[in-house]
Order: structure tokens, then sequence, then C-alpha cells
């Protein structure tokens, strides 16, 4: 059995209201890769992620992290994670500085550890001495770069980062693209990513897994991908599988 | 484990102190209003108090008689240090009064009456300017000074005529004994025994419903912060157990309600010690002591500890409430709606509890009516009294198995993904869009 980081196997999910989100996902994630899950607004990455960053527990199924299973033994998987949900905030009244010593007073081993992630937070988010400002002070990229660099800078076995870049204007998009792409290269991070942006992850991403409606309907490398689908890009990978009624649906 | 603690209590802590919202609604907004109530009321009764018992003061007094008696009265009041400004007549008295303490008028025919051995009479106008409990207890301070000098003057009469002053002023003379339980508390006053009673069932109730009032506020905002910062997501996949997570807010919660707790138990302890010393004169002191230890006797020793027991059953039962209620808010203004659902039923309770006279009722009623959550802390002194020892461990001991099941409950909906799928019940379901973002990147 091949050594994965992330194994989800026939993956349910259903609400507390009915809805079924996940109906049999099934991917798994290598060591050291970008895997992208990519799909439209309630495709399901959202549900998916939060199952296995240990927030919600699956209704079926079975999901793995370095081999714990995320049900029966969620703090020994969230010692290998560090998550960056889609909608998160920080602290309003902390400073940059002390919402990353916060975080990472969970994670370092003694205080040379807690030097060198915020220290090196620090250089991630690009926030200068804005870093000494308060939260609430932040514009919007500048919160999602704090955030990403609260995520990174634990150095995690796995990153989890739903939707990097949603809400982003083009510039600071780029700029975290680039700041995830780096740094998780030069630390040695797996990351599992979300995303609806299908030319993101066209560049950020070594696989991508196409989700829609709960199940995975597509997986490969985005080359492979485009190859097999004779298409130019990722979008129209998703199309020529979906079919055209879905684009039509949002157009009219 | 414990450093994670420090971690999130020092969290707590700057939050509750930077964020205004937070700080203003949850501690100087309480803290510095009721300081501020019982002070002014406080200083006011003292003021008015001392007032009153400070001798002297204007008396306009209009002297019809000019007899011998008339002026005997005149230098006693004098002598009582009291400035005395004459008129002819009531009309004119009362044109002048200004901040007098009241006219007195010395009738025609009071010295002769004195002299022939007929009871005399002065009249004495108060007028009411306004309502001010000053001006209340200081008018009538000229009565207790007309009332003295009759007394000296009746001594003496009574000396001239060979009898003992003493005897004839009141030939029978009661002392009164006070009798709790099965003990007699000889030579004290009622009054001084009720004052430690109310104190133990009326004072300390009030105290631990302010603290659970405290204690559920805190815990609901510090949670619904949580999520108003859209923080609790990342709390949760933090490497600590969401137990220690819980356990580490709701410590912050308490001790920062001890702290506030402390802050009113000392205005409230302070107030009410001006309260009860201004009637008394300070023949207590050694007495209390005695009064203290025979009401121990009577209310037995497992009266306080059941208060304490009951009361920390009863702060953990509105901590739970809080916990459980949190979770279906979002932000820190409906956490503290939500908190008031606890705090409302839970003064009423205290306060109905007061009325009601549980020592009087059949002992199956009372044991019955200590099962009551909230209202049993207010009864337990009077069950002390009344000697039902059971009734008094049904009402610690069911705090405490209240508290269990809503903790319980609590903790179900903490330790599963409750805590976080019940805020997104409603919102998400409103929510159920689907679009197809191709066209956005
Ligand atoms: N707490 C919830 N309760 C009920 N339905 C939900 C909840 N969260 C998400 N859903 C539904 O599950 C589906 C998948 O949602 P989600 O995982 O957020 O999608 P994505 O992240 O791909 O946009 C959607 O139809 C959404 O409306
Ligand atoms: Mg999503």
């Amino acid at each position: 059995m091949p050594n994965y980081v992330v194994e989800v196997n026939d993956l349910h999910k259903v609400y507390p209201d009915g809805k079924e989100a996940l109906k049999g996902l099934s991917f798994n994630v290598k060591e050291g890769e970008i895997y992208g899950l990519i799909g439209p607004n309630g495709a399901g990455k959202t549900t998916t992620l939060r199952i296995l960053a240990t927030i919600l527990e699956p209704t079926s199924g079975e999901a793995r992290i370095y081999g714990y299973d995320v049900k029966t033994q969620p703090e020994q998987v969230r010692k290998h994670l560090s998550y960056l949900p889609e909608e998160a905030g920080a602290y309003k009244y902390l400073t940059g500085i002390e919402f990353l010593e916060f975080i990472a007073s969970f994670y370092a081993k003694n205080e040379e550890e807690k030097r060198r992630m915020i220290q090196e937070a620090w250089k991630i988010s690009g926030l200068g001495m804005r870093i000494k400002d308060k939260i609430k002070t932040y514009s919007k990229g500048m919160l999602r770069r704090l955030l990403i660099a609260k995520t990174l800078m634990v150095h995690p076995k796995l990153a989890i980062l739903d939707e990097p870049t949603s809400g982003l204007d083009v510039i600071n998009s780029t700029r975290v693209r680039k700041i995830i792409k780096k740094y998780t290269r030069e630390y040695g991070i797996t990351v599992l990513l979300s995303s609806h942006n299908m030319l993101e992850v066209d560049y950020l991403c070594d696989r991508v897994g196409i989700i829609h409606e709960g199940r995975l309907i597509a997986e490969g490398t985005p080359g492979e991908l485009k190859k097999k689908y004779e298409a130019e890009n990722l979008e129209e990978v998703f199309t020529k599988i979906v079919g055209g009624e879905e684009m039509w649906e949002v157009i009219s | 484990m414990g450093s994670d603690f420090v971690i999130i209590f020092m969290k707590e802590m700057k939050s509750i102190i930077r964020d205004p919202k937070i700080l203003i609604t949850m501690i100087i907004v309480p803290v510095v209003m009721t300081s501020l109530m019982y002070g002014i009321m406080g200083t006011m009764t003292t003021q008015a108090v001392q007032q009153a018992m400070k001798p002297g003061g204007k008396v306009l007094l209009v002297d019809l008689d000019h007899g011998s008696w008339a002026q005997n009265l005149t230098k006693y009041l004098i002598s009582e240090k009291y400035t005395l400004i004459k008129y002819n007549s009531v009309d004119e008295a009362l044109k002048n009064y200004d901040d007098a303490l009241c006219v007195l008028v010395i009738p025609k025919g009071f010295s002769e009456n004195l002299t022939r051995g007929v009871r005399a009479y002065v009249q004495i106008y108060y007028k009411i300017r306004g309502v001010s409990f000053t001006s209340m207890m200081t008018g009538f301070k000229i009565y207790g000074a007309i009332n003295k000098y009759a007394d000296t003057i009746s001594k003496e009469i009574i000396e001239k005529a060979g009898l003992s002053p003493e005897f004839v002023s009141s030939p029978v003379n009661g002392t009164s004994n006070v009798v709790i339980g099965n003990t007699i508390i000889k030579n004290v006053d009622p009054s001084q025994v009720t004052g430690p009673l109310l104190m133990m069932g009326v004072f300390v109730p009030m105290i631990i419903g302010l603290l659970a009032g405290f204690v559920a506020q805190l815990s609901a905002t510090s949670i619904a912060v949580e999520k108003e910062q859209k923080m609790l997501e990342t709390l949760l996949t933090l490497p600590l157990s969401r137990f220690s997570l819980i356990a580490a807010k709701v410590t912050a919660a308490f001790i920062v309600s001890l702290i506030g707790g402390g802050a009113y138990f000392v205005v409230l302890g302070w107030y009410f010690s001006q309260v009860t010393s201004m009637g008394e004169t300070t023949s207590g002191g050694a007495a209390s002591s005695a009064v203290l230890s025979a009401l121990m006797k009577a209310v037995g020793m497992q009266t306080p500890v059941a208060l304490v027991v009951a009361g920390f059953g009863t702060l953990f039962l509105a901590l739970g409430m809080a916990l459980v209620l949190a979770m279906f808010v979002d932000d820190v203004r409906s956490a503290q709606i939500i908190s008031g659902y606890i705090i409302a039923p839970l003064m009423i309770s205290i306060f109905i509890g007061m009325f009601i006279n549980i020592s009087s009722m059949p002992p199956a009623q009372q044991t019955i009516l200590a099962a009551i959550p909230f209202i049993n802390i207010v009864f337990i002194m009077n069950l002390g009294l009344a000697g039902n020892v059971f009734a008094e461990l049904v009402a610690a001991v069911s705090s405490w198995i209240y508290a269990g099941i809503v903790l319980y409950i609590a903790s179900r909906i903490i330790g599963t993904e409750k805590i976080f799928t019940m805020k997104l019940f409603k919102k998400r379901a409103k929510r159920r869009t689907r679009g197809f973002h191709l066209l956005t990147r």
C-alpha cells in the first residue's frame, strides 16, 4: 500500500437538514504534492475539507490523514495538519504579531521554535511594519496573507487551504498563489486546496480532482486532463465532462 | 495542556480588555452602574442619617407665652445647639422659612400650665419643600429634642415628689429574648438576629444569582466572539482538545465573573452595612458574635455548606445553559440577548423565592420545593431553620444534578460537529443557491 498523506474512500455526508453534500467521494493525496479539488460552488469542496480537518463528521465512508481516522482519532489528525478555512477571520483586537504568536504557541515546542515561526510568517505575509497594527485595520488582502502565513509557518505535514484566493483582487490573488507555491515547495509541505477557479489550479497544482455534486468526476495532472479531453484549459475540461447545460443555467 | 490553557486564557483577557464591545457591555456598564447606584444611595442615606443625628439647626421660634418655662425651654434648645430665630406670628415665620428645620410655637399659657401641673403643649410646623430623604429625617429632630426636654422635666418633678424616675417612667419593662430552633438567645433584640439571617437568606443568594448571571453572559459571549470573528473553525482544528479549549474559555469567564461579583460583593456589603448600622447604636459588637454562634447552632453547620454547594451547582447550571444557548448564535449581540433568557428567570426565581414562606409548609412540600433549580438557593436558610436537613440535601444535590445534565448536553454539542453545524443550520438552508463560477476568476 503506497503511503498517502490523505486517503478518502467512498465518503458520504448528509447534513442534518437532509442535504446530501457528498455522495461517495474518493481520492488520495501523495506526500509532497499540491492537490487541488476543483468544482463549482456547492460541489462539496468545503464539506470535504471540513471533514478532513475534523470539524465535521462523515456520515459514512472513510477519511484518513497519515493513517489516522478523522472520525475516531481526530486529535492525532489535528497534530498533522494546518487548516485555512474559506471564510476565516482573526481576532480583530490583536495585532498581526500577537495573532501569529497565539497560533504559534499551540504548535511550537519551545520559545526558539515559536520565534522562528513568527519570523517566517512575518516574511511570508509581506506585511512589513503593519504586522504591529491591530488586525481590524487590515484590508481583505492583508488579512488573507496573514492567514496563509499562520497556516504555513507551523510547517505542517499537510496544509488544507479552502479557496485560498477567494474574494481577493488579481494582485492579491497572484501574490497569494506565489506564496503558496514557493513556501510549500521550500518546506516540503503537502497541500490539499480547493478552488472554483480552474486557472488558479492549473498554475498551482500537481494533480487535480474535479468534484461535481458530491462526486469525483475526473482526476489527474492538469496536463493529463487537458490532453484526455482535448481541451485548452481546465475550464474546458469541466464543461466537456459535465455538458453545456450548466453553463446555460448561469448565463441565462 | 497547562500551557494551552494559559495561551487561551491570556488571549481571552486581551480581547476582553481591548474589545470595547465586550468591555463596555460586560464589565464597565454593570460594575460602574451598580457601584454608582449603590454608592449614591449609600452616601445619600448616610449623609441623611448623619444630618439627622447631628444636633442643632435653625429653628424659627414663635413665643406667644413669654413665661418662665418658655424661657427654660428656649435655653434648653440653645444648649442643644439649636439656633433660634424669633418671630411674632406663625405666618411671619413660615414666610421666612428658608432652610429652617421647623417652626416651633409655644402657645399662650404654656408656663402657666406647667406651673399648675397640667400638661402643656408646643406646636411644630414642618414645611415640605421636596422629596428628599435628608429633609424628611432632619425635620423630625426637633420632635426628639422636645421629648428629651419633657423627660428631663418629668425626672425633676418625680424626684421632687420623692419617687424613682426610672420606676415611674416604666414600672414594667420587658427584656427580649429570641428563640431560633431550639436555641434561646437572651437579651437580644429580634432585629439583631434577623440581620445575619437576612445576610444568609437574601444577600448570599443574591450574590450567587449575580455571579451566575455574569458567568452565563461572559461564557456565552466568549463563544460568540469566536464565531463573530470567524475564528471557530480555525480553533477547532488547532492541536488541542475541544474540552481544554472550552474549559479555558469558561475559566476565563469564571475568573472575570468572580472579579465582577467580588466588586458587587464589596459594594453591596458596604451598602448593607451602611443601611443596617444607621438605626442601631453600637450595642451590638460582643452580642453579635454570640448571636452568630447561636444562629449557627440553630440552622446547623450543614446549612452554610449546603448553601455553598447549591450555589456552585447553580453557577454551573447557568454556565451549562449559557453554553448550550450560545451554540445557536453567531454574534456577540445575540449572545447577550440570549443570556438574558437565563438571567431574567434566574433573578425572578430568586426574587419570588424570597416571598415564599417555606418554613411554614409541611416537610414533604418543603422537600419538593427544594428541588426547584435557582429558587432553592433562597430556601436553604429557611430549611435550615425548619430543621429539614433532608430538603437541604435535596437542594444541594439537585442543583448539581441539573448542572450535570445541562453540562452533559453542552458537552454532547461541543464534542461533536454540532458545535459547528448548529449555527449554520438556518443560514445555509436559505443560501442553497448553486452558481457556476466558470466565468469568474
Ligand atoms: N451546514 C450545512 N447544512 C446544510 N447544507 C449544507 C451545509 N453546508 C453546506 N451545505 C450544502 O452542501 C453542499 C456542498 O456545500 P460546500 O461543501 O460548501 O460546497 P463548495 O465548498 O464546493 O462550494 C451545498 O449544496 C451546500 O448548500
Ligand atoms: Mg466552499
